[in-house]
């Protein structure tokens, strides 16, 4: 690798109002390395690629490229220089096709006299497209008919065609799965070849720690630390992140995997109208049975199924001690047994309505009193206890919901079963887009529970985390469980993955 | 507030809590409907050289602001959930003429003529809603069927003559104290069901997510034909106050009654797609206001069309105010 | 914080209006006056004088041209007689009542309304306020007994639709005319209603005359159009009024589908624009108008009634008086010199006739003998020599 910088950042500061995003920061990077970026959410790393990238400017500092100062004032203005980013949400042009979108805004290259010609921009782009390797797709499609997943493979297609010197990626795997992460990678691997550079922006660990040849650490808008590969481990990782000792046990401390044999929940024959055909499960008292596979393997239908969201067309769902059928949430609920959706926002919670609101709502019925009344007082001591048993970060429990961050909404979800006395809880995703540190949290509070003798349904994308706390793991594959695998030391993701895939 | 500023000290988290400054705008936001409808009280008070604040002046607001109150009161159950009707006028006409039909019939009690009001009112907010949870119809396109099928119904029954009744013999119900007290019992019973019963707290937050309450239990489908039937009890309760006073019914019984009734809420503060924020209150206060603003102003003797145009202003002004950029939604 | 901007910004608002009327409180003309300049001078009839009594005026509306023609009589009207005038609209009947109530409240004398629900009725009984009913009457039996144990309700006069209808199925006939049809708003409307029974009685009475069809309902144009194919043999079209453009688009068809060539008469009730042309072109034939004056006259049967004189002895019955009949261009010339000109079909002094405080002869057959007399020759009689 040689050393000659491509971006410089010297001394940059940024403030947004009184929150202090950026505080003299110092990074550079150099010809073929591949920079991984991480710190929890709020410590300025998607602040510095966008200053990077030209979406906004830094209130102080200098930046430099290949040397010569650098201070783009729009996106495509770096685009020009050799700066190109990939982006977290959705950055397709809805309405256009897909070679529309990847030369947007450079339409002019193909433009002559006056004259656009359409065929030499579907050519160039089925070219690019070739060359990322996505080779399946027309670019004279629309691009609304593509799904997620390849619409952020065009993305990365129209950051490529620029031929950047350094290409940002904030986050976009989280939108990736099994394809579109194998084309990323070959990107990012054909950068490193060309002695180019790439800033890689993930809360994935494991997966940083695998492509990339350096990591920089930001905690509270301060570069922490930047590691080498020979440094590079995750306890480590973790721990600048979060600037305190972990314990030891990220996830739970025990191998032991054991469990009641007395089955709380079982699914039998159940069938939706989509993959999950005869599908059965038993959840046993005191487990935590995790459940894994693709995002389209059909463990979130299996979910939505067993907490009666989605009716089954055939068999049952059984809450085995009361010999009662689930047919939708009210049963479920009546039976304490809680959901967690995985769509946070928009099924989880109520983003206008105040945390106690959100807290109190399966539990409606245990507040009334004996006329059929609700008083603020008891609602408000039950949100109170759930804030200081779950230590919700928050100005008091009457804020609404939409102003707290992502691991704080997420103990607010937590609070609400715990406050209805719940002991089935199904989690499906329960810690996606969520802080080390609450993360931490939220582990030791399942294994608290399994030790209270409450039984937990973990559905999650995440392979470490199932590893490091289920009892028992199911893999699913086209809705069907395709393996089963009980709790060990030995355990690892590549014995795991060949049955999801 | 001293633990408030520790906790903004304290705090670890990159999130923008509001400071000290916001917290009191945003209480004194909270009372400034009530604030409002004081100083225009008093400017009315003024202006009309005492008129305003007459007895016989406060009997006739008591008169005028009985039905917007009432059905503010049932709307609210209504618009919290997030839903909507566009026939209440239209169904209060068909109410009226039921109800008016029963009074006209000589052996039956005047109690009776409510009761089939507000069963005919009841009828039409449940056929309504059942369209649209079954039919999966949108409310606005399902009340507007109504609406019109009403507004047929009526014009067909009073095309021949307008339906009168003994005016007499129902005067009684006229008297402002009896209205006053039925006010203050409606205004009490709405309040008690939606602040602190499940049934309002289950519509305020399927009004802010209807996901998210089914997932917690709730069963949407049953509160949200609740909250139609009750806005037909108010609906017939309404109608039949209505034609006691007036002593007939027309085919302009009822007309923009619906708009009345969302003017007032949303003046008052309600949020039209309703959620957490919507509190009952507002929308009582609210047709207080509107109330009292077309007494004052007709008192103090403003052509109508100018009258027309003030209420205009203020509700474009309010609701504009309100309007979040970037939610686009009426958010309050 | 942003409500409590809003509802600041909605109390300036008022505050605006407080100050440009505060100064003449009792200013109810709005900027809407015809074109057609006041003979009387402005509305505002201060000329230092206490104004005799304050009289509320409740309509549907005072910007459609019946509205609009009432709102600049009474006006005149009110000058003449030095009441101060408060005008008032309403549609729905809650709202009606509420306006009577807040007129009462203003410290109205007396009402003029063209409604007459029993909440009004009652309300001004209970505050002593005279109640006079214009251009409309009340016809069930309980409101009539409600009117008459009443002390305050002084009468009420309304135009003879049931004479306009059949005096226009009779125009028809003397010019020939024996294959008709009638075109009217949808039924409920007392005003078309009561027209419709006249020209139906009419063709009745003439055997020689045939109804061959009619339509109710609000597309005079559909309807003419499949009258015009349906019936050859039509001579003669009844339009007993309708809303704003109906009758132009009657006009339009006539044109389209030759009516006018093959001699098809028109008939119809409300003056609108270009009704000069149409006689000139033969288009039309004959039509009604002309009777706003009614409510003047209605005004001073308030007044006597506010001066403590009572003329009206059975306040149930109604007092009925005639549209004008004009059947040739010529006659139009005539009613827009001598009716819609700057001298009204009554003057202020001729009104006063009618009042007993100037004339002590006054009776109930003096006004019957008015509304009996009322016509264009009568108005050209008694101003021939004020207008050139």
């Amino acid at each position: 690798m040689s050393n000659k910088s491509i971006v410089r950042c010297e001394n940059i500061y940024k403030s947004f109002g009184p929150t202090k995003a950026l505080v003299k920061v110092d990074l550079q990077v150099c010809e073929g390395e591949i920079r991984g970026l991480i710190g929890e959410n709020g410590s300025g790393k998607s602040t510095l690629s966008s200053i990077i990238a030209g979406v906004r400017k830094a209130d102080k500092g200098i930046m430099y490229f290949r040397d010569k100062v650098y201070a783009p004032n729009t996106m495509v203005e770096a685009q020009k220089k050799g700066i190109s980013m990939v982006v977290q949400e959705m950055g397709t042009i809805s309405g256009i096709t897909v070679a529309s979108n990847i030369f947007a805004g450079r339409l002019d290259i193909f433009t002559r006299g006056g004259l656009f010609f359409p065929n030499a921009m579907n050519k160039a782009a089925k070219q690019i497209l070739d060359e990322i390797g996505l080779t399946d797709i027309n670019p004279s499609t629309m691009i609304d008919h593509l799904n997620f997943e390849d619409r952020k493979i065009v993305e990365i297609a129209r950051a490529m065609q620029i031929k950047p010197e350094l290409l940002i990626i904030d986050e976009t795997t989280t939108a990736l799965a099994a394809k579109g992460r194998k084309i990323l990678y070959n990107v990012i691997d054909e950068m490193h070849k060309q002695n180019k550079a790439v800033l890689f922006i993930s809360h994935d660990l494991d997966e940083l720690k695998n492509i990339c040849t350096h990591i920089t650490v930001l905690r509270d808008g301060k570069i922490i630390n930047t590691m080498d590969e020979k440094d590079m481990n995750i306890p480590d990782m973790r721990r600048y992140m979060v600037g305190r000792e972990l314990s030891d046990n990220y996830y739970r401390s025990d191998y032991d995997g054991s469990y009641d044999e007395k089955v709380v929940l079982e699914l039998k024959h159940i069938t939706n109208d989509n993959q999950i055909e005869n599908f059965n499960l038993q959840l046993h008292q005191g487990e935590i049975l995790g459940i894994g596979g693709l995002a389209d393997s059909g463990m979130h239908e299996v979910g939505r199924l067993a907490f009666g969201i989605e009716p089954t067309l055939t068999g049952e769902v059984m809450c085995t001690g009361s010999h009662s059928k689930i047919s939708n949430p009210s049963d479920a609920i009546k039976q304490n047994i809680g959901y967690v959706s995985k769509e946070r926002d928009k099924e989880a919670l109520i983003l206008n309505a105040s945390i106690i609101d959100n807290i109190v709502l399966p539990s409606l019925d245990r507040l009334k009193n004996k006329l059929n009344l609700i008083f603020k007082k008891s609602e408000n001591d039950m949100a109170q206890h759930q804030k200081e048993i779950m230590e919700i970060k928050c100005r008091d429990t009457k804020q609404f919901v939409n102003e707290l961050s992502g691991g704080n909404k997420q103990k607010v979800v937590f609070s609400r079963w715990l406050a209805n006395k719940s002991d089935i809880l199904i989690l499906d995703c329960p810690t996606r887009g969520i802080d080390v540190g609450v993360k931490a949290n939220m582990y030791h509070l399942m294994y608290e529970l399994k030790k209270q003798g409450k039984s937990i349904l973990l559905i999650s994308e995440e392979l470490q985390e199932l590893i490091g706390m289920s009892d028992r793991i199911l893999i699913m594959k086209d809705g069907n469980i395709t393996q089963e695998f009980m709790r060990s030391e030995d355990l690892t993701e590549n014995k795991i993955i060949e049955y999801m895939i | 507030m001293l633990s408030l500023i520790k906790n903004y000290v304290n705090q670890k988290q990159n999130v923008f809590w509001p400071g000290k400054v916001e917290l009191v705008k945003y209480r004194v936001s909270n009372i400034s409907p009530f604030l409002g409808l004081i100083f225009i009280t008093l400017v009315f008070s003024f202006t009309t050289n005492g008129r305003f604040a007459s007895i016989s002046n406060m009997t006739n607001l008591v008169n005028q602001c009985f039905n917007v109150i009432i059905i503010a009161v049932g709307i609210s159950f209504v618009f919290a959930h997030g839903g909507m009707d566009m026939s209440i006028g239209s169904v209060l006409g068909v109410s009226s003429y039921v109800g008016a039909m029963v009074w006209n019939m000589n052996n039956m009690p005047g109690v009776a003529g409510f009761f089939i009001a507000i069963l005919v009112a009841m009828v039409f907010t449940f056929i309504t809603s059942t369209v649209h949870i079954v039919a999966r119809v949108p409310v606005f396109v399902a009340s507007l069927c109504i609406r019109y099928i009403c507004s047929g119904i009526l014009t067909t029954l009073v095309s021949e003559n307008d339906m009168y009744i003994d005016y007499t013999k129902y005067n009684g119900l006229n008297n402002g104290i009896l209205k006053f007290f039925v006010l203050i019992i409606v205004i009490a019973i709405g309040y008690i069901l939606y602040e602190y019963t499940a049934v309002g707290k289950s519509l305020k937050s399927i009004g802010g997510n209807k996901t998210m309450s089914y997932h917690s239990g709730v069963k949407t489908s049953r509160y949200i034909w609740g909250a139609y039937m009750i806005l037909g009890i108010t609906i017939g309760i309404v109608s039949m106050f209505s034609l006691a006073r007036v002593g007939n019914v027309t085919a302009t019984t009822g007309v923009g009654m619906e708009f009345d009734a969302m003017t007032a809420i949303v003046l008052g503060g309600f949020p039209i797609k309703g959620g957490a924020r919507a509190k009952i209150r507002s929308a009582i206060i609210g047709a207080v206001t509107v109330a009292v603003l077309t007494n004052g102003l007709t008192l103090i003797g403003l052509d109508p069309s100018i009258i027309y145009g003030i209420k205009g202003v203020m509700f474009i002004v309010i609701v504009g105010i309100s309007y979040v950029r970037k939610k686009g939604e009426i958010v309050n | 914080m942003k409500k409590l901007f809003a509802l600041f910004m909605a109390l300036c608002i008022c505050l605006f209006s407080f100050a440009g009327c505060s100064t003449s409180p009792d200013d109810g003309t709005s900027k809407k006056q015809s074109e057609r300049s006041e003979s009387s001078g402005t509305a505002t009839d201060h000329d230092g004088k206490e104004a005799k009594y304050k009289i509320g005026i409740l309509y549907w509306g005072y910007t459609d041209p019946t509205g609009a023609s009432v709102k600049k009589y009474l006006e005149y009207v009110g000058e003449a007689f030095n009441c101060e005038l408060v005008f008032a609209e309403a549609f729905n009947a809650d709202a009606l009542v509420a306006a009577t109530e807040n007129l009462i409240q203003s410290g109205c004398d007396g009402i003029i309304s063209v409604f007459a629900y029993a909440g009004m009725i009652d309300a001004c009984e209970k505050a002593g306020v005279y109640f006079m009913q214009t251009q409309n009457e009340v016809i069930d039996e309980s409101t009539l007994a409600l009117i008459k144990n009443s002390k305050y309700f002084v009468g009420m006069i309304t135009e003879d639709d049931f004479k306009c209808g059949y005096s226009e199925a009779e125009s028809l006939y003397d010019i020939g005319s024996r294959n008709v049809v009638y075109l009217a708003p949808a039924p409920g409307i007392a005003n078309h209603d009561n027209r419709v029974r006249g020209i139906e009685a009419f063709v009745e009475e003439h055997p020689d005359m045939v109804l061959l069809s009619n339509y109710r309902g609000d597309e005079y144009g559909e309807a003419l159009q499949n009258f015009a194919v349906t019936y050859p043999e039509i001579d003669g079209i009844i339009l007993t009024g309708g809303a704003a453009g109906s009758t132009e688009t009657v006009y339009q068809v006539m044109e389209t589908e030759g009516l006018s060539e093959r001699g098809v008469k028109l008939s119809t009730a409300g003056i609108g624009e270009g009704t000069l042309e149409r006689f000139e072109n033969g288009q039309l034939a004959s039509i009604r108008g002309g009777h706003f004056p009614t409510v003047g006259v209605g005004f001073t049967l308030l007044y006597n009634a506010l001066n403590g004189d009572k003329i009206i002895s059975d306040p149930t019955k109604t007092l009925y008086r005639p549209f004008l009949e004009i059947n040739s261009a010529e006659e139009f010339k005539n009613f827009s010199k001598y009716v819609e000109g700057e001298i009204p079909p009554y003057t202020g002094d001729e009104l006063k006739q009618l009042v007993k405080e100037y004339n002590p002869d006054v009776t109930e057959s003096l006004y019957q003998e008015w509304a009996d007399a009322y016509s264009l020759e009568d108005i050209i009689a008694r101003h021939g020599s004020l207008i050139n």
